[in-house]
Parts: structure tokens; sequence; C-alpha cells
């Protein structure tokens, strides 16, 4: 992690992670991260449009390589006068789409400046043409990169009349955008030859002298769209993590709400049979059911004997309650076949009241006493914990707490590239 | 020169030969349309109602939106048919000859290669008849086409060589107007074989061939031609530009002729199209023959006897093509509008709509698991205060009454809650047998004496919560039952509807083969 890359591709997935969308704003401001001072230049536009000769007329030698088809299928760059050059593959050839996707990388994540070249015999723009046009302005609306657009190959235009048809109709549909005429043909033939008159028709030097323009640009631009991408990212950090948070607030309150609701119900509960066992017990002097029968009183009726069925009576009533309380908040669970006694299963019954035989002062104290209700309330409350939808519930709350922690690193992972900037 | 070595009369006398004629022309036709009506069967009866479903349920309303488009469908695809009639008009008008369709981008130079194809069969004797076609009928017209750099064609026009080869010159396909490539397309089946023209500036786009596949898939043959091969030298002398036009070379013709041929082959693979009827590229320059004398020598180096020879090829399958045309044009509109349709929406609506319902399939074990869990919980929490409420008066008939319908009551609800997509009967009014009463107990004393000690509810309460463990799981396997009958039923509907389509499909197909 103390590699600076790793650090920040590992950044990247952090974001990532919350904030999908954002891939291509992360791509460039990775290209914007790894700058140096030079201006990058690249050329997007269909295939055999000119685009590699006019990159050469422009860089001022043979640098890419031209023929009169598709011939450029990879990105090649090459820095002349302090210009990083970026021929890039032409639209609509590839059977494949590769060209294009390379075409699109040049354009939208590695270059500053990106001619738009339109070959001057095709006449107007197409569909496809029109489309990418609009993306490229909307793009330079806001992140200041810029777009110039080049009529290219002007020399293979019959007539000046078709030329300034053409023109027209291209201004008619790229009103806010100026039209460079260019053609590297003139340009080239008028360096070879020393012709003054072709090189000055060749559109090449008017259009350095934009690009130096453009270029003088480049930093101001580059500053303001590392803080565009980089602000809009972050809104969208804190705007997911906020939402986050609620999520998490929310499930977390529903899962307390429910918890109070049962405690307060439990409550309830354990309060009545304090009362009915209370009522049992109310019974002045010994505990006479704690004293056994004789053999002589083994068939008549005593004080203890009576006294125990009483007690017995009010603690299954007690047991009744609770059970009915518990199965009604899932704690207890419905058996799967009927021919199963309900009973049977009461585990969780079992397992906090016992099975033992509960003698006067059992009760009174697991009933009677606060303390021993607070106990009961505890245990009870422990395996309401354990029910499915309590389970479920806690399922669902740690994943929301997740989320949020995902949320937070990808806000810190943001510092990381921020203080990088 | 000789007849024999003439390109273009050789074209000419090439194109003298009659179109076929196909006897079994009828038999056809009747065959097609016997499949639309055992279509229209397959579809009228295809997708019943479900009336276990709740009107307002999403799995509802899908099986409503089905059943209307099928109630809608056979009037959209006769509108769609009826949109053809300016077609098939067009097709009838030039019954004799062989027609192409001149294909290709706005500015791709359709009209120029026409007029002068035009002028050539008029150099050689051959009639030229202009015409346009506006509302189904067609009209002569006086003038040659108009030529331009940016978009001139607006309406479907042609010109009748020699009275034999119809050239159909259509708005662009990447036009600016989408009026305009719509009444291209609306055109493309009244043609015998295609002429793609691309321009030698970016010949061969792939957006392009994308387009053609349609007219590919109609198993009609392709011509690719790459127009404006030609190049302008310049050169400053004495303070001017001197320009002078040039054919592109052999060798850098048969660059691009290779690379659109590379290119258009792997396209048509991609689309799963017949790469046979693809046509070797030719690169021809009008502009050039035009301006280089306007001898057989310009038109030769120009690339004019490769398209010659080219057109001679492409008009022998596109005659015999045309004694089928009418069967083959129900054929496509049953392609491409019914059964297109068919597939394109119809069918996905069914995978989606056997999605949903095996997903409700599949959810409802656990939607009856927790029915039965709810209603037992609402229900037993219940037990202890209605038998303390009746204890006083030993009530047990009175306790079974409350019990029986706070359990009606807790299952309508959770039926409603868990089940809401289900249009269930009402179950018969619960009425719980308990063989238990409340139980007073009282100690016996050696004098024959009895002592009250209280009321046990133990056995009552047992006996109650058995038996509303029973009419529950009795209640939840009938809705569950219900629901699941419910769903089994559309599905098998779905499927049947699939199964038959698919079947149907598989028929167009084999009359497809029969008739190509």
């Amino acid at each position: 992690m103390h590699d600076p890359t790793t650090a920040r591709r590992s950044a990247e997935q952090t974001i990532l992670a919350v904030a999908p969308g954002r891939a291509d704003d992360l791509a460039r401001l990775d290209v914007l991260a790894h700058a140096d001072d030079v201006p990058v230049i690249t050329v997007i536009g269909k295939y055999n449009h000119g685009k590699s000769s006019l990159l050469n007329a422009l860089a001022g030698g043979d640098v890419f390589a031209v023929a009169d088809r598709r011939e450029t299928t990879t990105l090649s760059a090459h820095e002349a006068a302090g210009v990083r050059w970026l021929d890039a593959p032409g639209l609509d050839a590839d059977v494949a789409s590769a060209d294009d996707r390379a075409a699109l990388h040049a354009a939208w994540q590695a270059a500053d400046i990106r001619l738009l070249v339109h070959a001057a015999r095709e006449g107007e723009l197409d569909a496809a043409e029109r489309t990418l046009l609009r993306q490229l302005r909307e793009d330079d609306a806001r992140t200041r990169r810029q777009t110039l657009f080049v009529l290219s190959q002007v020399d293979q235009v019959g007539d000046e009349q078709t030329l300034s048809r053409v023109t027209g109709a291209l201004q008619a549909q790229a009103p806010e955008l100026p039209l460079h005429s260019a053609s590297s043909m003139r340009h080239r033939k008028g360096m070879e030859g020393g012709k003054s008159l072709m090189i000055a028709k060749s559109g090449i030097p008017g259009l350095r002298q934009a690009l130096d323009d453009a270029c003088a640009r480049v930093g101001d631009a580059r500053r303001h769209e590392t803080t565009l991408r980089l602000e809009e990212i972050r809104e969208e950090l804190e705007q997911t993590a906020t939402a986050r948070d609620a999520a998490l607030s929310t499930i977390r309150s529903r899962q307390s709400d429910a918890r109070d609701d049962f405690l307060a119900g439990l409550d309830a509960v354990l309060a009545n049979a304090g009362e009915e066992i209370h009522a049992a017990l109310d019974v002045p002097g010994t505990e006479d059911a704690m004293r056994p029968d004789t053999s002589a009183e083994f068939y008549l009726m005593t004080a203890g004997k009576l006294e125990r069925a009483r007690q017995q009576l009010a603690y299954a009533k007690v047991n009744r309650a609770i059970a009915g309380y518990l199965a009604g908040h899932g704690v207890e669970h419905l058996p799967t076949r009927p021919d199963s006694p309900p009973r049977s299963i009461n585990t969780v019954m079992v397992a906090v009241l016992g099975i033992s035989v509960k003698f006067r002062d059992d009760l009174k104290r697991m009933f009677c006493e606060p303390a021993g209700r607070a106990r009961l309330q505890a245990r009870f409350a422990h395996y309401y914990e354990l029910s499915d939808d309590r389970v479920a519930l806690a399922g669902d709350v740690a994943r929301a707490r997740d989320a949020v922690a995902e949320g937070a690193q990808a806000l810190s992972a943001w510092q990381t590239l921020a203080v990088a900037a | 020169m000789t007849a024999v070595a003439d390109p273009e009369r050789a074209l000419l006398d090439a194109l003298a030969t009659p179109a076929g004629v196909d006897a079994a022309l009828d038999a056809r036709l009747q065959s097609l349309e016997a499949w639309y009506r055992d279509l229209g069967d397959t579809l009228s009866s295809g997708m019943p109602d479900v009336p276990g479903l709740q009107p307002d349920a999403a799995l509802a309303t899908s099986v409503r939106a089905l059943q209307a488009w099928i109630a809608q469908a056979p009037a959209r695809w006769q509108g769609q048919w009826d949109d053809l009639a300016p077609a098939r008009a067009v097709a009838e008008a030039f019954d004799a000859g062989c027609m192409l369709l001149v294909f290709g981008k706005f500015n791709a130079g359709k009209s120029s290669l026409c007029n002068f194809l035009a002028t050539r069969v008029a150099a050689n004797g051959g009639s030229t008849r202009w015409f346009h076609v506006e509302d189904g009928a067609v009209f002569d017209a006086e003038a040659r086409f108009v030529e331009g750099a940016t978009e001139t064609t607006a309406r479907l026009q042609g010109v009748v060589l020699a009275e034999r080869l119809v050239l159909l010159d259509t708005p662009g396909l990447h036009s600016v107007t989408p009026e305009n490539a719509a009444l291209t397309r609306r055109f493309t089946d009244s043609a015998d074989g295609v002429l793609w023209l691309s321009s030698s500036t970016a010949p061969g786009q792939v957006q392009e061939l994308d387009d053609l596949a349609l007219e590919l898939r109609r198993g009609k043959p392709l011509q690719p031609v790459i127009t404006r091969s030609d190049t302008i030298d310049e050169d400053e002398i004495d303070g001017a530009l001197v320009r002078v036009l040039c054919n592109k070379s052999d060798a850098n013709r048969a660059l691009q002729e290779q690379d659109v041929a590379a290119r258009a082959a792997g396209r048509l693979q991609q689309l799963d199209l017949d790469p046979a009827l693809l046509r070797t590229p030719v690169s021809l320059s009008v502009h050039a023959a035009r301006t280089q004398g306007e001898t057989a020598r310009s038109r030769a180096d120009a690339g004019f006897d490769r398209l010659y020879a080219a057109l001679q090829d492409l008009a022998g399958p596109a005659l015999a093509y045309k004694g089928r045309k009418p069967a083959s044009m129900r054929l496509h509109h049953f392609d491409e509008h019914v059964l297109g349709d068919v597939q394109a929406s119809l069918l996905p609506s069914i995978e989606r709509l056997s999605a949903d319902v095996k997903h409700a399939r599949e959810a409802l074990p656990a939607q009856v698991a927790r029915l039965r869990d709810l209603t037992w919980r609402a229900v037993v929490a219940r037990l202890p205060a209605v038998l303390d409420a009746h204890e006083q008066g030993r009530e047990v008939q009175r306790v079974i009454d409350a019990v029986s319908t706070r359990l009606d009551a807790a299952f309508h609800a959770q039926v409603l809650a868990l089940l809401p997509d289900h249009a269930m009967p009402a179950p018969e009014r619960t009425a719980l047998t308990v063989d238990a009463n409340y139980e007073d107990i009282s100690i016996d004393g050696e004098d024959g004496s009895h002592t009250q000690v209280g009321v046990d509810q133990a056995r009552l309460h047992a006996a109650l919560e058995a038996a509303v463990h029973v009419r529950i799981e009795t209640l939840v396997a009938s809705a569950c039952r219900g629901a699941a009958a419910t769903l089994d039923a559309m599905t098998a509907s779905l499927e049947a509807l699939r199964v038959a389509l698919d079947m149907r499909g598989d028929r167009l197909a084999e009359l497809r083969r029969a008739l190509r």
C-alpha cells in the first residue's frame, strides 16, 4: 500500500463500490493526476477521413501511418512542438468495434483537446456524427476541455461552389462551433515544393494558431476539470452516505421498537403472573405445602395437599400465559405436525423455568419479587433475540451497518485522491 | 469494336431475357394464407383468463396486456400490409423488368450514377423513362435526378432503362430527416436486388451494413459499389492552384475493395446472414468517366466495365426472384411484421410473464409457511385471555366461538397480506370441535367433604391448541393448493402458447425455404 499507484487503484475500487457510475470520472482523474504539463490533442471521426495525415501536418513530420482505407487501429502518441499528439482509430470501420473503443478512450479520457474531423466530400454530418458532436459540446461545457471542428480534405471537393455549400450545411448543423477547413495534402505539397499559396490554402497554419490558443487554456481547464470531477464524486458519495445512515437508523429503530414492545408486553404478563402466584400463596401460616404428608395422612385431605394443588394450578396457568405470549411473538414455534403435541416443544419455557417442581419459596422468588421477574425478563429476552424473525432482522441491521461502513470508507478513499490532486 | 466485346451492349442483351414465371405461385400463396389463419387461431385461444388472481395483481395485469396485444395485433398487421400497397404498386408497374434498389447514405453518389447509366443506355439507342412515386402511384418525370453534395433526394424516384432495368433511387439511409429513411424502407421490398453505394472517402461503414441486414435476410443479392473513386491532384503553378481530377489507382481501388469485402463479410457473419449474397465490390468514378473524354476507354478506366459485368451477373438471380415476387412480398410481410412482431414483442412478454409466474411459484412455500406461523401466533397468544374470560360461567362453547372467530379473522388478514395477488374463495367458517372442559379441582376429605381448590384450564387449553393447529393446517393447505393451481395453470397456458408459436415459426421457415 506504500506504492502510490497501488494506493490509488485501491482508493478507486473503494469509491467505485459505492458510486459505480463514476468509472469514467475516475479514469480521467487518474490521467490528470499523472499528467505532465504537455497538452494532449487527439482526433476523432470516421475512418479514412484523413485524421492521421492531419496530425502529421500539425505535428510536422511523417509520424503516423497513412493509407486510403482504415489504417489506424490502435492508439499511438508522439510528442512534438510542446504537444502530445495522439492518433486514434476511426469510427464505424471495425466489425468488432475495438477501434471505436480505443478512439473513445482517446477522446474522453486521454485528451485535453479533441479535433472532430469530417471529410469535406462527405457533405453533411450523419446521425452518428451529430450525436458525437453534441456529446463533445456538452463535455466541453462541463469540463472546459475543448473541441475543434475540422473539415478535412477540402482539396478533394470538385469546386468552390460545392465546398461553400458543404461548409454552409455544416455550419447550420454546428452553429456554435467555428469550422476549420484544412487540407493536409496541400500543406505537404506546399512544404515540399516551397509553395506558399498551397500552404496558405491548406488551413494548417490557421488551425495551428487555434490549437496554440487552445493549448494556452489547458492548464486552467485541467484544474477546473479536476476540481469539478472530484466535487461531483464527493457529492455523490456524501449523498449515498447520508442515505445509508438514514437506512441504518430506520432499521435500527424498527429493531429496538419491536424489542421495547416485546419487553413491555412481557413485563405486563409477568406482573399478572406475580399477582396470580401471590394470590395462590397468600395463605397465612407456615408453608404447609412443604410439609410432607405422613403415612397416616396419605389418603386424607391436608392443608398441605390443598395448598400444593392451589400452587400447581396457579403455576400452570402462569405458564400458559407466558407460553402464549412467547408464541404470539414467534419465540416459540408451531410444531410442524398437529399430532406432535405443541407443549412438548416449549423449549424456551423449559430452558428458562426448568422442569423441577416449584415450591412456595421458588414461586415467590421467581414471580413475586422484582429481582426474580427481572431475571425471567432477561432470560426470555435472550431467547427472543434468538427467534427466526429477530435473527433475520439482525442480519438486515448488520448489512445496513456494512453499507454505512462502505460509504465511510469511500469518503476516506476520496480524501486520498483529493490530497493527491 | 464488335457487339460482343462491348460491355454496355452485353448488359442490355442480358436484360432482354424475359422474367421467369412461377407455376406454383397460387399454391405458395395459399400455403402462406393458411399459415396466417393458423397463427390467428393459435393466438386467439392462447391466453385464457386467470380467475384465481386478483384483478389488480401484477400477474393479472400482465395477462390482460398479453390478451390486449393479441386482440390488437391483427389490425396492426393489416395496417402494415396496407402501408406496403405503394411498394406493391411499384413492383406491379414494372413487372417486366429487373428492379435494383440503389441504396446508400445520402451523398453516396446515387443520383449521379443513375443519371450516368441513363446517359449510356440512351447513347446505345435504348429508351429512358424517368419517374417518381407518390401515394402509391407512378408518375412520369421529365428531368434527370438532381445531383448535389448535400442531401437533395427527398422522394422515391427512378429510371427505367431500355424498358428492362429499373433503378430505384431512394432517399438516404442515414438521412438527416427520419421520414426519408422510413420512406426508403417502405419501398425496399419492391426491388429485386440491391446496389449498395458508399463513397470512397469512407467506404463500407459498419453501421450501413446493419441497415442492409433486412434486405439480405430477404435473400436479395447485394452488390457493393465504391463511388467517387477519384482524387483531385493539385499543384501551385505561377501563383495559382491547378487542379486535375484522376481515377484512384488500380492498386488503391483493390485495397479499398478488399477492405470493404472483408469487413462486409465479417459483419454478415456477425449478423448471421448468408455471405453468398455478397458480390465482389466494384470501384468507379462517374466524375472521371464524364470528364475524361466520354470514351469507352474513359469509362473502362473509371471502373464501368466492371460495373456492367457485375450488373449482368446480378440480373440473372434478380429476374429469377421476380416470378415469385407476390408470394415473397407476402412472406416478407409475415416474416418481418407478423412473426417478427410476435418474436420481438409477444414472445419476450410471454417469457417475462413465465419468469414472473415461476418466481411467484417458488416464493409460494415460504409465503404459505409464513401464513401458517402468523395465523398461529395471532390465535395462540389470545387463548389464555379467552379462557379466563369465560371461566366464571364455564362457557366452553363461547370460548370455542371466540377462538374460531379469531382464527378466521387472523387467517383472512394474513392471506390478504401474504398472498395479495390471489383471489381465493372464502373458506367455510371455522367451527372447532373440542372435547374438553373447564375442570373443577377439589380435594376429597376423609369425611366425604369436597374442598374446592380452583378451576383447571389445562385440558381445555391443550385441546383448543390442538384443534386450532389442525384447522390452520387445513386452511393453509387449501390456500396453498389453490394458489399453486392458479400459478401452475398459468405456466401450462404460457408454455403451450410458446410451443405453438415456435411451431408456427418453424412452419414459416419451411415455407421460406420452399420459396427460395
